[in-house]
């Protein structure tokens, strides 16, 4: 007959293998972490360069390097975006560990929000910068992230640009845009300084976004 | 917030839960590996033995579960059989008198109304004169030589029944499939179940001392899984029940969904039923292993599990209609769906705790196809392993609201 000697080898090895299971997570989250940091701060960086450039633009006093910095803000735009869906929406991931990066991401996300209506201003060119606004672990803001996403890459030359803020982090910078444009629901996006709450569908973007600039690809 | 905490802590419980109990199957089958399929010594003398055949509405297979019994190689002139037919509707009758006319060692009787199974062995029960008597069920085929590999564990004095390694006859519709993989895992952890004398059921074929059953007044007619309930009442009598993987009895599996179903429905609830009516295995002095860690630890899996899968599904289905939801708002653009599919990030905790818990539970059934000698698939094992726990589940939520709702047994 088996004695009781199995059942302490069975709770040692379990223990065992379920501390693996632990500690092999605990180390593809740190890569995937690490990784994300890195694209990060290269991110930053590129930011950072690109206020330079611009504060080089305003020394030269002319609109030549317009083309170039639109081109370059284009690509940080773009960036950001992905690693927003990572940082923002880390889905089944444990949020406490991204809780740092996700507000340096979106404190960021703000400095590129502000470079990109100045140069758009400063430039005159033809981008659409929409601020959108979202909770967390809403269903519905989900689903309003996939339609613009859809809108985005749909959008042919490249000129939408959707920048998503928690409309719930408790920074000072964004609960100051919260409260600027006094967004009270989410998913809501504002438009040229237009506020639309609510859900909206790929249709009604496009009539919104149409409304404020025929130049999208979309719209023609 | 506080219901993910609470759901991440249950799972990681449920997962140590399912690895601390395939690891404990693990040590104890290779610390009694050698024993496994070895049989005991034969007794120098053949016991005379009874086997009962409960037969309803069994036209097409008694013949075959008959010739079965005489193929054994068991001393004719130490085997009985004894058919009873409980008020069949078909030629279950007309089949059982073609035997006893021909052969001299086959006896049937005949209820006049249909008393099921339990009835049916006490009715035989009350001829029988040898030292063992068993049942074969009127569907069931018993392989060559099983009596004799069984009758060698009467060797030990508190053996109270032996049973066989039950292998189903056909697997060829899902629901037949799923139990195909489930048979051989339960083969495999029944023999084991026998080296820590916890084995607590009789089911398809099972041999007993004549005396013991006797003495315990036979089957339960108001049970309804009267084979668990006799298996409980050995226990708490203090009979071992063992089980031989040298003895096999293939029986049918139900075919379609609705009937497998109705099957598990009646198992469950006679399990909670038996486990009612035998509160005193649980945790009992006498019942280490039974008492301890056998019979709670089935509750245990199935209270974790539920909240768990319950919770799982609530949020696939969330997330299912959140996808339709975005995708139908983008006007369900197929080429634009198809090339953003993967656009999600894992839990790394989770998917490799859980990765691990299912191939323990791989290793499992295929150490029992390799002891049974089945042969399963790859495509059965993918099928059973992430199907299998989800029905369990329902079967014990659907046993539950019966419960809840004191719902009338069925047969």
């Amino acid at each position: 007959m088996v004695k009781n000697k199995p059942y302490f080898v069975a709770g040692v090895v379990s223990l065992a293998i379920f501390l693996i299971g632990f500690l092999l997570g605990f180390t593809m989250l740190d890569i995937q972490l690490e990784e994300l940091k890195s694209e990060m701060d290269k991110n930053e960086l590129e930011l950072r360069n690109i206020q330079l450039e611009l504060v080089f633009l305003d020394m030269l006093a002319n609109d030549t390097i317009c083309p170039y910095l639109t081109e370059r803000i284009r690509d940080i735009d773009k960036k950001a975006w992905e690693l927003g869906n990572k940082i923002v929406n880390p889905e089944g991931i444990n949020e406490k560990y991204f809780d740092i990066l996700k507000r340096r991401y979106l404190v960021s996300l703000i400095e590129d929000w502000l470079f990109s209506k100045e140069l758009a201003e400063r430039c005159e060119t033809n981008r659409m910068n929409v601020l959108y606004f979202f909770e967390m672990d809403s269903d519905i803001c989900k689903s309003q992230g996939y339609v613009l996403d859809y809108l985005v890459e749909n959008e042919e030359k490249e000129n939408l640009h959707i920048f998503a803020i928690d409309k719930d982090m408790d920074e000072p910078v964004i609960q100051l845009i919260v409260k600027h444009y006094g967004i009270s629901e989410a998913p809501a996006i504002v438009v040229s300084e237009e506020k639309y709450e609510g859900f909206r569908n790929k249709e009604e973007l496009i009539e919104i976004f149409c409304g404020v600039n025929n130049q999208l690809s979309f719209c023609e | 917030m506080a219901e993910i905490i609470l759901f991440d802590m249950l799972y990681y419980v449920l997962i140590y839960v399912t690895l601390f109990i395939s690891v404990f199957w693990f040590m104890v089958f290779f610390e009694k590996k050698e024993e496994m399929e070895k049989d005991p010594e034969k007794p120098s003398k053949t016991p005379t033995l009874t086997m009962i055949i409960p037969a309803y509405n069994e036209e097409k297979t008694l013949g075959k579960t008959i010739e079965s019994l005489l193929n054994q190689g068991y001393p004719k002139n130490k085997l009985e059989i004894i058919v009873v037919d409980d008020a069949s509707t078909d030629n279950t009758a007309k089949i059982a008198e073609f035997y006893a006319k021909k052969y001299k060692n086959i006896k049937v009787l005949r209820h006049n109304e249909n008393r099921r199974k339990a009835a049916v062995l006490n009715t035989a029960l009350r001829h029988v004169k040898t030292d063992l008597v068993g049942f074969i069920d009127g569907d069931s085929i018993l392989e060559n030589n099983s009596l004799m590999n069984s009758i060698t564990y009467f060797n030990k004095k508190n053996t109270g029944s032996v049973i066989a390694t039950i292998k189903p006859m056909y697997s060829e519709t899902f629901p037949q499939k799923l139990q195909k993989v489930e048979y051989t895992f339960t083969a495999l952890v029944r023999k084991l179940l026998t080296f820590l004398g916890a084995l607590y059921m009789t089911p398809a074929f099972a041999l007993y001392r004549t005396s013991v059953v006797k003495q315990l007044g036979g089957w339960d007619e108001n049970n309804f899984t009267e084979d668990l309930e006799m298996g409980m009442r050995l226990q708490s009598k203090g009979y071992k029940i063992e089980t031989s993987l040298n003895a096999v009895v293939k029986t049918n599996t139900p075919e379609s969904f609705s009937n497998f179903w109705s099957q598990r429905i009646r198992w469950t609830r006679g399990f909670i039923y038996n486990s009612k009516k035998y509160t005193s295995l649980f945790f009992g002095r006498k019942f280490s292993h039974l008492g301890w860690f056998v019979l709670p630890s089935q509750y245990i899996l199935v209270l974790l599990t539920i909240p768990v899968l319950l919770y799982g599904l609530y949020n696939l289905t969330k997330a299912v209609y959140s996808t339709l939801f975005s995708y139908y708002h983008i006007g369900f653009d197929i080429p634009y769906i198809l090339t953003h599919l993967g656009n999600f990030n894992l839990n790394y905790f989770n998917v490799s705790l859980f990765a691990v818990t299912l191939i323990a539970l791989a290793l499992l059934i295929n150490l029992g196809s390799r002891q049974i000698k089945e042969n399963i698939n790859k495509l059965e094992y993918i099928l059973y392993i992430p199907l299998y726990p989800l029905i369990n589940v329902m079967i014990w939520l659907c046993v539950f609201y019966y419960e809840i709702r004191r719902s009338e047994y069925k047969w």
